[in-house]
């Protein structure tokens, strides 16, 4: 027992706690290092969803300004305010955008806060020009942190702690602003040879829509249309194609619709696209309070005198019915000026035999018409020449209900035609050189050609808007 | 006994086998590191890649911003640039960012005599903005640019643009590796 060898200890345990803690150590030294390369790949991974994150929420709030932008142009269109606040004392309207929400990751929901006014500037010979300013919003996901790029941060301008616009704390989490800047102008609503709420029917394939430009040389001649300098901007639209019909019509321009397919369209020689939809503003009736001259139901030859221009005589009627010969006409302006006539008849127009309503030389006469408009032989003398001096308004009925407008005796006119709630007919063909604006339009048999004039696409003074800049903050 | 045990006990390996064992040590050894600076390269090209592909979509966005908002836009060669004016929108006073208020007519706003020129180029491979002279880079690693009026559209508003980089760990006479990043997109300037 003396001699017995104690039982290893010291070294020897010393020794093997040295070979566990080389593996504990080991062990530990794995599980760092691959948390480390853990967390590069999180980090690297993390930043870079960051910054497609922050951009594509960038995207976004361009869009809903867009959309914002959109909303006020077509406020201004329809005269509907609906849903906007204000006028304010500035004379400011403001609508706040409903959220777009969407599903998916990142972002989900942009806004947008849209402004529209008009400075004191903007009202002009040329109509009222309006400013939109709209400024859309959309929150960025993954915190108040930067995607690590100072070149991604200079572009984007996130809002991560501070507005960047009021400099307050952010509210609800970061986000990202796009604020842009849109002039609207008063335009002509004639941009198209036919701007139709439904259809336009034809039963003759010999039926023509083409253009030319009353103001350009190249495509006219002497303000007239010239077969030989014929255009192909005759463009057609149609808001419901459900009893259209082309009938292999020759149409110069380009055919967009919503609806049913348009059969017989081999003559469209432009583009033929679909959906389409415009909103078409209704024609309002006057509000004069004071005019030049009323009269009652006028039977019989009359007169008007022309005002000068912007200041134009206004006369109203209950009526005019010609059975016969008689005239409404318009004094010749003093040499060297022009003239403007108003007109504003409540009720219906109905010309028959050789009657006429005669445009001189120098005078543009743009006539309201509240009932039905019929011409059975009459005829539209347009001495100006040119379809921007003879505008035909048919207001639309407040009660929505129906309205024609019947054209027959083949004579054709130089006329602008403003009736999107009339049915207009065009029964016994003839030569029109301007633009219609109807509800539906309808072709007889006989050849019909309706030369779109593109001047009056180019006129100012509404009812329409369009853009005519564009502006984005970039600070 | 107790003597011939012990040395049994604590027997070492041949020369041979250690030399084998040394051999395979280095190899695996070997292939471990060069798995390791393989993967550590593939590491540092993917997060390359996917920093210049972010880049490239910086660069379109600074591109597509300027080009909606253009006033006039021109494309020359010897060196690639692209060119646009925009309106000087800003007021000269307090607050910032506030806009002027337009002269406006039937043909255009006018927010002032003096709109800004702001150029696009490559430069060193370095994609410069210059905006009145002053030039800022805005991206790092861009080998191709090329901007172009899209003659799809015929209204002759549309300008196309379209960037390469060079991946890296990749040769410049890779050309399959740089035509392989292109990146395009297209912008309508909205007041022509």
């Amino acid at each position: 027992m003396k001699n017995r060898k104690p039982p290893p200890e010291g070294p020897h345990r010393t020794k093997l706690g040295g070979k566990r803690g080389s593996t504990l150590l080991v062990t530990v030294s794995t599980i760092v290092i691959l948390t480390l390369a853990m967390a590069h790949v999180c980090r690297v991974v993390t930043t870079r969803y960051r910054q497609l994150a922050q951009a594509d929420s960038w995207h976004q709030s361009l869009s809903g300004a867009d959309a914002g932008a959109e909303l006020a142009i077509v406020a201004l269109r329809s005269r509907d305010w609906t849903g906007w606040q204000g006028p304010d004392v500035n004379g400011v309207r403001t609508f706040n955008m409903p959220a777009l929400v969407h599903g998916g990751d990142g972002n989900t929901a942009v806004t947008a806060t849209v402004q529209v006014d008009s400075p004191p500037s903007f009202t002009t010979g040329a109509g009222v020009f309006y400013r939109i300013r709209s400024k859309g919003r959309a929150s960025v996901p993954g915190g108040g942190y930067t995607g690590l790029d100072k070149y991604d941060n200079k572009l984007r301008h996130l809002s991560l702690f501070r507005d960047r616009d009021t400099g307050t704390a952010v509210a609800g989490g970061a986000f990202v602003s796009r604020a842009i800047e849109v002039i609207a102008k008063p335009s002509s609503i004639f941009s198209r040879a036919l701007t139709l709420t439904n259809w336009l029917t034809s039963t003759s394939n010999q039926s023509i829509v083409d253009s030319f430009d009353s103001e350009d040389p190249t495509k006219s001649t002497n303000s007239l249309y010239d077969v030989t300098k014929r255009q192909s901007n005759a463009d057609i639209s149609m808001n419901d194609s459900t009893n259209a019909n082309f009938s292999g019509m020759s149409v110069y321009g380009d055919l967009a619709y919503s609806g049913p397919v348009v059969p017989d369209t081999q003559g469209v020689q432009g583009t033929i696209t679909t959906p389409f939809s415009q909103t078409i503003p209704p024609v309002p009736a006057p509000t004069w309070t004071t005019v030049t001259g009323s009269f009652g139901n006028v039977s019989t030859s009359t007169t008007l005198i022309p005002g000068a221009v912007g200041l134009p005589t206004r006369y109203k009627m209950n009526s005019m019915k010609f059975t016969n010969s008689e005239t409404l006409s318009i004094a010749a302006p003093a040499a060297g000026t022009r003239g403007e006539v108003e007109v504003w008849v409540t009720g219906d127009v109905a010309m028959a035999g050789t009657s006429q309503i005669v445009v001189p030389k120098g005078v543009r006469l743009t006539i309201w018409v509240e009932g039905d408009i019929k011409n059975t032989g009459g005829s539209f003398v347009n001495n100006d020449s040119v379809a921007s001096s003879f505008f035909i308004n048919g207001v639309t009925p407040a009660d929505g209900s129906a309205r024609s407008f019947s054209l027959g005796g083949g004579t054709g006119a130089i006329v602008a035609v403003n009736a999107p709630a009339y049915d207009v007919s065009i029964t016994g063909g003839g030569e029109f050189y301007g633009g219609f604006i109807a509800k539906d339009v309808s072709l007889g048999n006989s050849k019909t050609s309706i030369h779109y004039d593109e001047a009056l696409g180019r006129l100012g003074g509404g009812p329409d808007y369009t853009v005519l800049s564009f502006a984005e903050d970039v600070r | 006994m107790t003597k011939l045990r012990s040395i049994s006990t604590r027997a070492g390996f041949t020369l041979v086998e250690s030399v084998v064992a040394a051999a395979v040590g280095t190899i695996i050894l070997a292939g471990l590191a060069l798995g390791a600076v393989s993967l550590s390269r593939s590491s540092q090209a993917v997060e390359s890649f996917s920093d210049d592909i972010i880049s490239q979509s910086r660069i379109l966005d600074y591109l597509s911003r300027d080009v909606r908002r253009a006033l006039t836009v021109a494309v020359t060669a010897n060196p690639t640039k692209l060119t646009v004016t925009v309106a000087d929108q800003y007021a000269a006073t307090a607050p910032l960012r506030t806009f002027k208020v337009p002269t406006v007519s039937l043909a255009n706003a006018n927010y002032g005599n003096t709109p800004l020129t702001v150029s696009y180029y490559i430069s060193g491979g370095n994609f410069v903005r210059q905006e009145n002279g002053v030039s800022s880079i805005i991206t790092l690693n861009v080998s191709d640019f090329e901007p172009v009026f899209d003659t799809s559209d015929p209204s002759g508003k549309t300008v196309k643009f379209s960037l390469t980089f060079m991946p890296a760990f990749k040769t410049k006479s890779d050309v399959t590796a740089r035509t392989g990043t292109k990146m395009t997109a297209s912008a309508k300037v909205r007041n022509l």
